[in-house]
């Protein structure tokens, strides 16, 4: 009997938040230092030094809430977790874990094929980074930096919503949009701003319990999330067609091999003791500071989408493509600003500019073509001063060039042929040149039509406007 | 203290003379009662010599050249800070605590660290890895703890002023044994920043002397609000000691059960006092007394739990010198750092944070502390002070209860109640028992300390008892 | 034992054990007590969480802190190596 396998995905995914200083300290967050110079005597934890609360990673956090439509706690409260690791320098994590200071939300998942998914947000909680074991630069021992120790954190949990490893991937990827949209991550995947935790189950399809589940640990690509997730799901599914039992473990992805491998025994204790960290009191979260939390933020993309609908005329999908992420809509806003025609920039963002980037491995938040420079060409195309081909070619110079669309197409005379006169001359001229293949437009095979049509663009350098040229052949020839 | 400041100002002698005079007392009896772990014989000098230098100019700190010695617990920059234990028996911290800080800046001259139980935990300053503190009235008996040092070298004359820690008693108590006064401040009154932890939710630093003024005058010191102390309170309510002539005091006859016989009629006797002094008592009630010690003992050994799991012999403090990996040299390391009371106190912590014992013990813990404050909060819509007794008996011998945690756990029985209830107390000196100092405790809702000073400085303009000394010269000779 | 990373002799084991005995004993008196309904209380002192002004401030000498360190190398705190990677 053959059974279809349904996979079960939740994730958790670790925002580093860009504060100037560390969650508890003063210290300044910096990538990258020399070892042990951004831990002052709070990240060390030296005796007698005590825990102060960052108010912008309490603004960041509210921040996220209220854009997933989550519930903000009025009151949440700090918890130790407990356990010996020799990069947690107090022996605790400070963590929230009965009361997060955000509650449920929602948020919308755009996949590749062009849906839209709601994916609910269990809830998400403030913490503190722990610091890097390094235990490849010394032969004898574990070189411990605590330049991270106490980096704020949000930890965002999913509901087990995904249904695939794509999902998954997508679902991580609109947490990046989105917090990069709310400027409260730098998003730098490379250097662990952002790292994605997947619990994965499979089940019988149709079945609405869950299997057990196995975590997998520390995924820092989109990519290597659906692979890792994929192969998960491949490896329970096959333990469990050859009549085994998933256990419930930790796992850890390896890119190089592309599998995942158990981190069984590696865990140093199960019983983290959570208690109420009494370094720290009650964190009251008033409807002020909530108010101004909100004043403060940009349009979040749901607005958006629903102003690009209403203001623009465009379609809920492509405004919801225009909205994924806060560099797409900002490109998309100043290229309508500079009086481009919405839905003809729309194409072109989500068309053209979208498919170089992917060409040259590049983003948003990198495109070599300024809003300037698309508007001037999507105003060339609307009033017919260039035709579509030509446009295309303006593209691919302005995408390695910052001259203006105008002088491109003045330099290389590229304005389309407007005036009919000239046009009619250029056709007849090319009706006389190819009596054959009139001979057999006239004989019924209209096909060739599309021949001439190409002779006279060549002729016209593809100033032409060839749906013009169409009509022009036509009524000369009679068909 | 007050006299001496009236000394200096009239230049009766410098203040290097001052210093020089309770270091010599210091050299000449603190090594048979062990009340110092460091003493800063060139720091202290060399400060008051400024001060000497500077006379007339820019002295105008309250506390300008006035010796005082730091609970070990503590942190001074480059001066061991030990917390009376082998596992930081040579840490030097570089930083000093906010209390250190303040009372340098009020003029303060440090002369060194005061002995202590190890890590806050105890009561009888036995379980120090610097040995025992003797009581300065009977060196064959304890001087309490867990500030026995602090306590000891006050009231042997070693130093006019001593910072100390209380945490369920540990200031009250070695007072009241060694016959001077000590406050315990309301939580949230004095910054922690700086201070060893041993358990948050309770720890507060507070001032030892002898009288109540002097008190008084080193909290003004150390006290107010701490940005780097979250739970430091921003209060408005004033210190300054409050003259009232007709307070209501609460007598909370209930709780004198296993009170030594002796020590009640102390008791009896200051309220006598009091009633004299115009004031009206009254009959309170304080509920759950008992289970307060059992939660008290469950909430700070869940806290010190966690709190001394930083002690890891990574980043400073003890390692041990050979381990086979990680795990045995966090082993070896704690075991060999810390003594058996507090291994005692981190099993117990750690058990009562567990999965499975959580709620049994940790919870119900907090529920009792809930109950114990609001009885005190009810207390306090009928009295103004509460007027208490601070220990069950007088100074214990050496030796006699160390074998016996629960006993000796039993001995803040009076102490303990308070601390769960985060109020202000004041232990001094209300009478001797076979030639031993007794204490008694004034008790006052949160942030009432000027309350609490007021009528402890009324108390001792009345009575002599803080005006004991034990005679040193006499048993060690000098 | 291993939650609190101790390693006791026989004889501290034995001790304390007897003494765990009956400090759990003595825990239990808090049975006494009527809880039910009753909120735990983390604090006695009604006071709220403050928050810090989110100013970095770069004063670390890391010289200063390393002093006092049992081990260090270039710069990181060393330990025993680590062969289960967390």
């Amino acid at each position: 009997m053959n059974t279809t396998w349904e996979p079960v995905i939740g994730i958790e995914i670790h925002v580093q938040l860009a504060t100037e200083s560390k969650i508890f300290s003063s210290t300044p967050v910096e990538f990258g230092a020399e070892p042990n110079v951004r831990a002052n005597l709070v990240d060390l934890a030296m005796p007698g030094a005590l825990p102060v609360l960052n108010e912008e990673a309490v603004a960041m956090a509210v921040k996220f809430g209220l854009a997933i439509g989550a519930e903000i706690s009025e009151t949440c409260i700090f918890d130790r977790k407990n356990y010996f690791y020799p990069d947690l320098p107090k022996g605790y994590q400070i963590s929230q874990f009965e009361s997060p200071i955000v509650g449920r939300g929602q948020l919308s998942v755009f996949l590749d094929d062009g849906s839209v998914r709601e994916i609910s947000i269990t809830r998400a909680h403030l913490e503190e980074d722990a610091g890097k074991s390094i235990h490849d630069r010394f032969r004898q021992h574990t070189g411990i930096d605590l330049n991270r120790a106490g980096t704020p954190l949000l930890e965002v949990v999913t509901e087990p919503d995904m249904r695939s490893a794509a999902e998954a991937a997508a679902c991580f990827r609109q947490l990046h949009a989105l917090v990069r949209w709310l400027d409260i991550c730098d998003g730098n995947l490379a250097e662990g701003s952002m790292r994605c935790d997947a619990n994965v189950s499979v089940r019988p399809a149709g079945d609405t319990g869950f299997g057990e589940r196995t975590e997998i640990k520390n995924i820092n690509s989109f990519r290597f999330v659906e692979r890792a997730v994929n192969y998960e799901i491949k490896r329970q599914i096959d333990i469990l067609e050859h009549g085994g039992e998933i256990v419930r473990e930790t796992r850890q992805y390896d890119a190089t091999r592309d599998m995942t491998f158990s981190m069984r025994g590696k865990e140093l204790s199960d019983d983290y003791r959570y208690f109420p960290d009494p370094d720290l009191l009650p964190l009251r979260i008033t409807k002020s500071f909530r108010d101004s939390v909100r004043a403060s933020m940009p349009e979040l993309p749901r607005q958006m989408l629903d102003r690009f609908v209403a203001d623009f005329g465009i379609d809920r999908e492509v405004a919801a493509r225009l909205t994924s992420n806060r560099e797409i809509a900002t490109y998309f806003e100043s290229t309508v600003a500079l009086g481009a025609a919405p839905l003809l920039s729309a194409n072109w963002i989500l068309g053209d500019v979208a498919a170089a980037l992917n060409r040259d491995e590049r983003d948003y938040s990198d495109v070599p073509v300024s809003a300037q420079q698309l508007a001037d060409l999507v105003k060339r195309l609307e009033d017919q001063t260039l035709s579509s081909n030509l446009a295309k070619d303006v593209f691919d110079t302005i995408w390695s060039s910052d001259e203006s669309v105008d002088e491109i197409i003045d330099r290389r005379g590229l304005r389309q042929l407007s005036d009919a006169d000239e046009l009619s001359d250029l056709v007849q001229s090319v009706v006389t040149a190819h009596p054959e293949q009139v001979e057999q437009i006239r004989g019924g095979a209209t096909k060739v039509v599309g021949f001439l049509v190409g002779q006279v663009m060549k002729a016209s350098h593809g100033r032409a406007d060839p749906r013009q040229v169409n009509g022009l052949l036509k009524r000369m020839l009679n068909i | 203290m007050q006299e001496l400041r009236r000394d200096l100002h009239d230049r009766k002698y410098s203040a290097t003379e001052l210093a020089q005079f309770y270091l010599d007392r210091i050299s000449a009896f603190n090594d048979r009662i062990n009340c110092f772990i460091t003493v800063d014989e060139e720091g202290c000098l060399e400060r008051a010599a400024e001060f000497d230098s500077q006379f007339g100019s820019s002295t105008t700190q309250p506390l300008c050249g006035i010796p005082i010695a730091h609970k070990d617990l503590f942190c001074t920059a480059g001066l061991p800070t030990t917390c009376a234990s082998n596992m930081l028996k040579s840490f030097i911290a570089p930083y000093d605590a906010t209390v250190v800080k303040r009372t340098f800046d009020k003029g303060t001259v440090s002369l060194g660290k005061t002995n202590m139980d190890e890590f806050a935990m105890g009561s009888s300053n036995e379980t120090s890895f610097f040995g025992p503190v003797r009581n300065p009235w009977n060196l064959n008996r304890v001087p309490g703890g867990s500030s026995g040092g602090a306590a000891a070298a006050v009231a042997s004359g070693m130093t006019p002023l001593a910072t100390g820690s209380d945490t369920g008693g540990s200031i009250r108590q070695p007072a009241s044994l060694c016959g001077v006064t000590g406050l315990k401040p309301t939580y949230g009154r004095v910054s922690r920043f700086g201070m060893i932890a041993f358990a948050s939710s309770l720890d507060q630093g507070g001032p030892m002397a002898h009288s109540a003024i002097d008190v008084y005058e080193l909290l003004a010191a150390m006290e107010g609000h701490d940005p780097l102390d979250s739970t430091s309170a921003d209060v408005s309510k004033t210190i300054l000691p409050e003259s009232n002539q007709s307070l209501v005091i609460g007598y909370p006859e209930a709780i004198f059960d296993g009170l030594d016989k002796n020590i009640a009629g102390c008791i009896e006797e200051a309220r006598a006092e009091f009633e004299a002094l115009g004031h009206t008592i009254k009959s309170v009630e304080l509920p759950h007394v008992e289970a307060a010690i059992a939660a008290y003992y469950v909430l700070s050994s869940a806290e010190a739990s966690t709190n001394l799991a930083r002690y890891d012999g990574v980043r400073y403090g003890h390692r041990a010198a050979e381990s086979e990996d990680l795990i045995d040299m966090y082993c070896k390391s704690r075991t060999e750092g810390f003594g058996l009371e507090v291994k005692r106190r981190i099993l117990t912590g750690t058990y009562s944070l567990s999965v499975g014992y959580f709620d049994a013990y940790y919870l119900k813990a907090q529920k009792i502390r809930r109950l114990v404050r609001d009885g005190f909060l009810t207390a306090f819509e009928n009295v103004d002070l509460i007027l208490a007794p601070v220990t069950p008996s007088p100074a214990f011998e050496i030796a006699s209860l160390n074998k016996q945690p629960i006993e000796m756990y039993r001995q803040d029985l009076y102490t303990i109640p308070v601390s769960l209830a985060g109020l202000p107390a004041l232990s001094l000196p209300c009478g001797f028992v076979d030639g031993l100092p007794v204490g008694m405790q004034l008790i006052g809702p949160h942030f009432a300390e000027g309350a609490v000073l007021g009528g402890g400085i009324a108390f001792q303009n009345v009575t002599d008892w803080h005006d004991q000394h034990p005679a040193l010269e006499a048993t060690l000779g000098s | 034992m291993a939650l609190s990373q101790l390693a006791l002799d026989t004889e501290d084991k034995q001790k304390l054990s007897l003494d765990l005995d009956a400090i759990i004993h003595f825990i239990e008196m808090m049975n006494q007590v009527d809880t039910d309904g009753v909120e735990p209380l983390a604090h006695a002192v009604d006071l709220e969480q403050p928050l810090r002004e989110d100013r970095a401030i770069d004063e670390i000498d890391r010289g200063v802190f390393q002093s006092i360190a049992p081990k260090t190398a270039d710069g990181f705190y060393l330990v025993p190596k680590v062969l289960d990677q967390h």
